[in-house]
């Protein structure tokens, strides 16, 4: 066992000086604080293009290894022509200076997306293991790959990898590393939406004012699997895999072990059609067994506007469960994971009266005040400006026990509340303080760094593994800790979280009150398992996988 | 076909074979002629083979119920009406005359019924029910609640007033509201089903799965052609392990309500649980097909009834 104490804590980030009771970590927005002009720019005007209520992915991700979180953010372009015809439509790189600002490093990284088109999700993951993270952008027209050079520069490599291909027009909105058939390569899946093009965009109106046309007059589309075959070269497996027999209207992607069998599986919320969950069978097939296991309808049988995603193990009893946010008038879907099939909670949890009125995007299980219950944090705001509520702000459903969810946005801070059009968001520890932050993209304005506030009192421990035989960012690992008092608390590495967006890698755990942690048991995604044990709170641990285990 | 007795029928023409009576009874009808053209209708249906066409047939029965109506021959109107739907099963235009008629009889019963016994709680039921009909939930509750300050033993108004709270926008206290109503119900009416398979919804939803099935269990006994109390037994005995004992209960269900696609997902998984592979695949495919049908008449219907165009109706 080898456990590396980092030393990475970034203490010159200010975490703002309102005094607040020690019971309410609350999130303050730092954005002003940095100077970039990225704001989410879908090329809004009265022609209403049918891709236009999706743009703004996010990325939390260390690009050059110093130890603190960066940003990464995609963006939209001219419509309809599809171009990035100027800086409005740039991508962004923010590089976190540790000291609460972030300096724009998009060109000097090369990473404006100068020749690309309208860019959707992004997936962070060190496809060729050589300790730098790399990047893929979904969008319509060309999805991308960049090689992260270790230079603080990228490389777009889309061509040679392989990756690139797709059916002409297919618009692809969220992607996912993982490594599938556990040989220590990363492997991608992209949710593709449609067939669309600005030329065969359908056009709706009422009294001459146009609005977005429902999905139901769009095709599915086949979602896209890439196994890695090592040396940056990339197969088109969609065929061969499986994953072409279930086309969705792929939104959010949740990547989890959700049967426990050693194998990744994929969660793909479809937009107005049944989810999608892509059971691995680890001989290089999957199998769509949503149905069968009750992920794929509501508990009506219907399936909803499906948007973001998230599989997290929120009850602590040691499954993976799956949750789904979806517009208003629908109820977010939170599927419990029982073991054998998945039941459908959210009147049990309180999520039916508490999400009905919102129009949910990005999501994730978020253990925002460290208590050792994943809450719910959603990115909200409806589709278009035809509803009175339209704009809204985001939620925080404070997760009581595992047995039920209260809303507690309205304790979350001024800049929490703000209201719009929310889309992307990611959750990553940008300080370094123990307590996880929130970076929110909304539809035509600045995006939002909400800092949490923490000092609660409560204590934490996040873990940093690196795969030597697995993955090297660990995708897929599987961590039980348990307290000294003998709590047991899961996680597991993945980085595809909400809607277009990746999160912090870093496996992060709240511990409440105590301050002591009696074991840590890590299984990687090749099958070792390694223990610690007697480890101290309030700390990283960079874990390597050892041989042997 | 002596059923139709109509209240006014006058002494009838002759019998005739002739299918110009059937015509010229559709053409009087349809001209408003009524009086004279009930005895023709009437007359006419006594012989199907006088009609020379389905269509006429059609014609004759949508204007001799219009006729009836207006002659405020009710008895008349719907036997007509039932005669014209067994006729024509599933057809739009008939079901569409159905709902009419319907809604028209009941609004005349009620006026009828206003002006017969004015001070009766009936008119209170009926105008607490009418405000329900218009969403208008508060005003129907407050309606209910006169009547029981006037008969607070009355079975079926707790009942409703439960419904309603259950219909209206969650709050955090709705349920325990709910929750009252039924328990209020039950004891002026135990054999309320409807008021045990709520309480066995609520309880369900609290996850307090042992409540939930004695009360679904006790509304099973009360009514046992209710389907959804059976499924509700069988949710919960599945959710507490118990896959074995909810088979029975679903199947149950699911052949009173065939169409409900929740019914055979959780069947399936019933069967999923006990090892039943075969059985849990028919009903994967029972699920599959009975959801897309409901999606697709959904969209249907939202794209031709609730005024959402069809793509690419506005201006290029």
């Amino acid at each position: 066992m080898r456990a590396a104490l980092l030393a990475a804590g970034v203490g010159a980030f200010v975490a703002g000086a309102i005094a607040l009771p020690p019971t309410q970590p609350h999130f303050i927005d730092i954005t002003a604080r940095s100077k970039f002009s990225y704001i989410t720019d879908n090329d809004l005007s009265p022609r209403k293009y049918f891709i236009q209520p999706m743009a703004g992915g996010v990325a939390i991700f260390d690009y050059d290894n110093d130890g603190k979180m960066d940003i990464f953010f995609t963006n939209g372009a001219k419509l309809p022509e599809l171009e990035k015809t100027g800086p409005r439509f740039y991508n962004c790189l923010l590089r976190n200076k540790g000291d609460g600002t972030f300096e724009d490093v998009t060109r000097k990284a090369g990473l404006a997306g100068e020749h690309l088109g309208y860019n959707l999700g992004v997936a962070i993951g060190d496809y060729d293991n050589d300790g730098y993270e790399d990047i893929f952008i979904c969008g319509a027209g060309r999805n991308t790959l960049y090689h992260n050079n270790g230079d603080g520069t990228f490389t777009d490599v889309t061509e040679q990898s392989g990756i690139g291909g797709k059916p002409p027009g297919v618009l692809s909105v969220g992607a996912a590393w993982f490594d599938y058939d556990n040989d220590g390569l990363l492997d991608l899946v992209v949710a593709n939406y449609t067939t669309w093009t600005p030329q065969t965009d359908r056009r709706c109106s009422v009294d001459g004012v146009e609005y977005y046309c429902s999905p139901t007059f769009y095709p599915r589309a086949a979602h896209r699997l890439y196994h890695n075959l090592g040396h940056g070269r990339f197969e088109d497996v969609t065929e061969k895999s499986g994953f072409a027999a279930a086309p969705g209207k792929g939104m959010g992607i949740s990547i989890a072990d959700f049967n426990d069998d050693g194998h990744q599986d994929v969660f793909i919320a479809n937009d107005t059609e049944p989810n999608s969950l892509f059971i691995n069978k680890g001989d290089g097939t999957f199998e769509d067994q949503a149905l069968q296991l009750g992920v794929a309808y509501n508990d009506d049988a219907k399936s909803v506007s499906s948007m973001g995603s998230d599989a997290k193990d929120y009850d602590n009893d040691g499954r993976v469960d799956i949750l789904t946010n979806n517009l208003m008038g629908q109820i977010w879907q939170l599927y419990r994971n029982r073991g054998d099939f998945f039941r459908y909670v959210p009147e049990q949890v309180q999520l039916r009266q508490l999400s009905q009125p919102l129009s949910g995007w990005s999501t994730a299980f978020i253990d925002y005040d460290n208590d050792g219950w994943k809450d719910l944090y959603s990115a909200n705001g409806d589709i278009d400006n035809v509803k009175p509520n339209s704009r809204q702000h985001d939620t925080m459903f404070r997760n009581l026990g595992g047995k039920r969810f209260v809303d507690v946005s309205d304790q979350m801070g001024a800049g929490f509340l703000h209201v719009g059009y929310q889309r992307g968001s990611a959750i990553g520890d940008l300080n370094n303080d123990g307590f996880e932050d929130l970076v929110v993209t909304s539809l035509m304005e600045r995006p939002r760094i909400l800092l949490n506030s923490g000092a609660n009192g409560n204590h934490w421990l996040t873990l940093e593994l690196v795969g030597r035989y697995s993955n090297r960012d660990a995708i897929g690992a599987k961590v039980k800790l348990t307290t000294a008092s003998g709590r047991a608390l899961y996680n597991h590495v993945s980085v595809s979280t909400g809607f277009m967006s990746s999160s912090d890698k870093r496996v992060h755990f709240g511990l409440g009150s105590e301050k002591q942690v009696a074991s840590i048991e890590i299984r990687w995604p090749r099958g070792g398992v390694q223990t610690l044990r007697d480890i101290a709170a309030d700390r990283f641990l960079k874990v390597e996988e050892q041989a042997g285990h | 076909m002596s059923m139709f007795l109509f209240a006014a029928a006058p002494a009838a023409l002759a019998w005739s074979a002739d299918p110009s009576v059937a015509e010229h009874a559709a053409e009087l009808a349809e001209q408003g002629k009524c009086a004279e053209a009930m005895p023709l209708i009437h007359q006419a249906l006594e012989e199907e083979t006088a009609f020379p066409s389905a269509e006429l047939k059609r014609r004759m029965g949508a204007a001799g119920v219009r006729c009836a109506m207006i002659l405020n021959h009710q008895g008349a109107a719907t036997t007509l009406l039932a005669w014209l739907e067994e006729q024509f099963p599933n057809d739009p235009e008939i079901l569409f005359m159905a709902t009419h008629v319907y809604s028209d009889l009941s609004a005349r019963s009620s006026r009828e019924l206003m002006d017969v016994a004015p001070g009766s709680p009936l008119v209170i039921e009926i105008n607490a029910e009418n405000f329900e009909k218009q969403g208008d939930w508060r005003k129907a509750i407050a309606e209910y609640r006169v009547l029981l300050s006037q008969q607070p033993n009355m079975p079926g108004i707790h009942y409703r007033i439960g419904q309603i709270i259950l219909t209206m926008p969650a709050t955090a206290t709705s349920n325990n509201e709910a929750r009252k109503e039924f328990e209020a119900e039950l004891k002026v009416y135990p054999q309320n089903a409807g008021a045990e398979y709520f309480l066995g919804e609520l309880d369900r939803k609290a996850s307090h799965l042992p409540e939930a099935i004695g009360h679904y269990t006790n509304a099973t006994n009360l009514n046992p052609s209710f389907p959804e109390p059976y499924f509700g037994l069988g949710r919960c005995l599945l959710d507490s392990d118990r896959a074995a004992d909810a088979v029975g209960p679903l199947e149950t269900a699911a052949k009173l309500s065939p169409g409900n696609p929740t019914i055979h997902l959780t069947l399936a998984h019933a069967y999923q649980a006990l090892g039943r592979k075969d059985d849990a695949a028919r009903e994967f495919v029972l699920q599959k097909s009975a959801s897309e049908k409901i999606q697709q008449n959904t969209e249907t219907v939202k794209r031709n009834v609730s005024g959402v165009p069809a793509p690419d109706s506005g201006a290029k």
